[in-house]
């Protein structure tokens, strides 16, 4: 079983891939941008990293507003070819206007994409949605029937997720993924989970596990143990090399021995570096992820293109996170004291993938 | 050393899939059915936590598309299938049937506190989205007013009330 542990060549791997990782912060070339189009969400999930629900204060930030940003700061700076823009929330298929969203941003020349819960896919939706330009859709995917309506809160959810899978794989050349977020209900079912997912033709998988934010840090029981978290590891390793099925697991931190053996890439923490997000309320920050308060600026009082520019010192020079566990600690280099969204209000690390691996 | 170096060494290493790209072309076809060729560039990137995958720039093709065979087409020839008032109602009404909270459910909402929820499709199809009209540059319009948005909310407000 795999650690913290660097062999040689992954070491001289890292080593140049951090060449790689100074230079991309260095031309922080954008080239991922999520609009949170809503805080609304049709479910109530226990692990919600947002914290949404059905009724929340905040407004669904107007389309006009979006596009406002697209074509006096974004368009005019950059290739939109070369931008994926994602719609992402709450639920973003509570907006009744996400089609003329999708529309409009198509004709502007960017490619986008949605993540969604399939609670209100429809196949009709979903064509209406393609139809609109829409190229790439992530669907969350929990587990089996139990393990997911448990924690999506709602019996249907299961059915609805699986059908709209199902849709989405009627559209040919749509990009798609199914994520599961991984609960101690599902660590031992994992390779179950994995047989049933290829018996449903899913070709691309992606996997994290819980981080301490939103409702999901006052719930323990969603927390895996670090026993738990080395079998998980093992089982993305094992799976990746069977190649039936393609699987990464997410961007969640630096994984010592597993680098590059349950991903594609090294790890990189590319929020702030090649990804922003405006916020539902006009936030400018960098991946949605973050749920601190590492506010950049906002649309409404600021050039969005100023602040992609010139903020954004925290995601960019992380010197700043070498301190408490991650001082001293001997892999900083390659981690950078992990993503942003581990880092507390205070700068604090919530969580250390890396010292989950004895 | 430079960034095409350092690739090359990782390729060396084993590494070759930290950093590429590759360029595919879109396949030519005759096939009526497909709506659009695209041709791009085809680059890894980080997988973000909630994000989606790249797409490829293979050709979208809906593959049972029998149900955009009564859609309208509009004047920059995209086809848009909004679904209907009654459809829509339909839809609505089945998931409010269907969605009848089991007590095991129930225990846990009042444990947490909060209230369940009742799996409601949040949007409904207005009248005004149904009517959506094409402007002359192309673009689908389909605003929700201020006061529609605020009826929504209160509506759904009301339901959840109800619900309790």
């Amino acid at each position: 079983m795999k650690g913290k542990r660097l062999g040689l060549r992954k070491w001289l791997g890292l080593k140049l891939f951090k060449g790689l990782y100074d230079k991309a912060v260095e031309q922080h070339e954008l080239r991922t941008l999520f609009w949170e189009c809503t805080l609304r969400c049709n479910l109530r999930c226990r692990h919600c990293g947002s914290d949404c629900r059905v009724d929340v204060e905040e407004q669904d930030m107007p389309l006009a507003d979006f596009l406002r940003v697209l074509d006096e700061e974004v368009t005019p700076n950059t290739d939109p070819s070369r931008v994926l823009i994602i719609f992402s929330g709450g639920e973003v298929l509570v907006r009744p206007d996400l089609e003329t969203a999708g529309h409009e941003v198509t004709r502007r020349g960017y490619k986008w994409g949605m993540v969604t819960n399939g609670m209100a896919l429809t196949r009709e939706r979903l064509y209406s949605l393609v139809n609109a330009g829409l190229r790439s859709v992530s669907v969350s995917f929990d587990g089996f029937e139990d393990a997911h309506n448990h924690i999506r809160q709602n019996r249907l959810s299961f059915e609805r997720a699986r059908d709209a899978i199902r849709h989405i794989r009627s559209v040919e050349g749509l990009a798609y993924d199914v994520i599961t977020c991984v609960t101690p209900a599902m660590i031992d079912r994992l390779e179950e989970w994995k047989e049933f997912l290829i018996s449903e033709g899913i070709e691309r998988w992606r996997i994290f596990s819980i981080f301490p934010a939103g409702r999901a840090a006052n719930d323990p029981t969603l927390h895996l143990t670090t026993e738990q978290y080395r079998r998980l590891m093992e089982f993305v390793r094992t799976t990746r090399r069977e190649g039936c099925i393609k699987l990464n697991y997410a961007c969640e931190g630096f994984l010592g021995g597993y680098e590059a053996e349950v991903r594609d890439h090294f790890y990189m923490c590319t929020a702030g570096v090649s990804v922003a997000s405006i916020r539902v309320n006009g936030d400018i920050s960098g991946c949605t992820s973050v749920r601190a308060n590492y506010t950049q600026g906002n649309i409404y009082r600021d050039s969005f293109w100023d602040v992609w520019q010139n903020r954004f010192k925290p995601f960019r020079d992380r010197a700043w996170t070498k301190k408490d566990e991650c001082e001293g600690c001997k892999v900083w280099e390659f981690c950078r004291g992990g993503g942003m969204h581990l880092r507390d209000e205070e700068g604090k690390l919530m969580y250390c993938h890396y010292n989950m691996l004895k | 050393m430079n960034a095409k170096l350092k690739i090359a060494l990782l390729a060396l290493l084993g590494f070759s899939t930290a950093s590429c790209a590759s360029k595919r072309a879109a396949k030519k076809s005759s096939d009526k059915e497909m709506q659009k060729i695209e041709t791009d560039t085809v680059d890894t990137r980080i997988m973000l936590m909630y994000g989606v995958p790249m797409p490829d720039g293979r050709p979208v093709m809906i593959v049972e598309d029998e149900k955009t065979m009564d859609a309208k087409e509009f004047p920059d020839g995209s086809l848009v299938k909004p679904i209907s008032e009654e459809e829509a109602k339909r839809l609505i009404d089945q998931m409010r049937a269907e969605e009848q909270p089991d007590s095991l459910d129930l225990q846990i909402s009042v444990m947490y506190g909060v209230p369940f929820p009742d799996g409601e499709v949040v949007h409904e199809v207005s009248e005004s989205e149904v009517n959506a009209k094409a402007f002359e540059d192309g673009s689908l319009v389909k605003p929700v007013s201020e006061e529609e948005a605020q009826r929504l909310i209160e509506k759904m407000r009301a339901e959840e009330k109800a619900e309790k």
